[in-house]
């Protein structure tokens, strides 16, 4: 089966391993959701069940729950399957916060990091 | 150089080459920086990777990623790939190179 749909859907092949598992997908623009992955395209566009979005700042993370997505494959920019007891792992190090706060602190120190790349001096 | 838009199929030289590395360790550098070891384990038409026994060389920035063992990284947000220079011929990477530039001419 998977031979075939390799052929079938070029250029999105190696994701049909991933269907039904819960993943990881990083897209553009720094958010990250998780979430059971029910469907692809050739396109590599997707649809993620119980999806949730979570940011995540120095020993702090938030989860706000999204629900049903369809991803536009063109923003996708990496996708991996989750190892609930690595997430369990590093979790259970990290506190939980109220999402709104750990966005704010997060969008904080990126802005605060970009300011200092664009001021920065030369290096030549 | 003509770049090839993503919808296109490019040519595959790179393609054949990037197969010929499968199973080996290599270190993918995207476009929002984050720096990725892992095995590679298969690549398509776009270059697009897909890593296993993965391990974020940056994962202080990119907590994210930790809770995954395997990756799926598009073509598209690639920025470099490192590969394992005892596993490259250079001489006939170089060599397939200009047989498919004559080719094309």
């Amino acid at each position: 089966m998977p031979s075939t749909m390799d052929a079938f859907i070029p250029g999105s092949a190696p994701i049909l391993e991933y269907i039904d598992n819960r993943i990881m997908v990083a897209v553009r623009g720094n958010t990250y959701l998780y979430g059971t992955l029910r469907s692809y395209d050739q396109y590599g566009n997707i649809v993620l069940q119980d999806t949730v979005e979570r940011v995540y700042y120095r020993q702090s993370y938030a989860e706000a729950a999204r629900g049903l997505f369809l991803v536009r494959g063109q923003v996708i920019s990496s996708m991996g399957r989750v190892d609930p007891q690595r997430e369990h792992d590093t979790h259970a190090r990290l506190q939980c916060r109220a999402f709104a706060d750990v966005e704010a602190d997060a969008d904080a120190e990126r802005q605060a990091l970009s300011d200092y790349a664009q001021n920065k001096p030369c290096a030549v | 150089m003509r770049s090839t838009p993503h919808h296109l199929p490019p040519p595959q030289l790179f393609y054949s080459f990037f197969k010929t590395l499968i199973d080996h360790e290599v270190i993918v550098i995207c476009k929002n920086d984050v720096r990725i070891r892992g095995k590679l384990i298969s690549v398509d038409q776009y270059l697009s990777v897909k890593l296993q026994d993965i391990q974020v060389l940056n994962a202080e920035r990119f907590p994210q990623m930790q809770s995954t063992t395997t990756c799926f990284i598009r073509g598209s947000v690639i920025r470099y790939i490192e590969l394992p220079a005892a596993a490259v011929d250079t001489a006939l990477l170089q060599d397939a190179a200009r047989k498919a530039c004559l080719a094309q001419a």
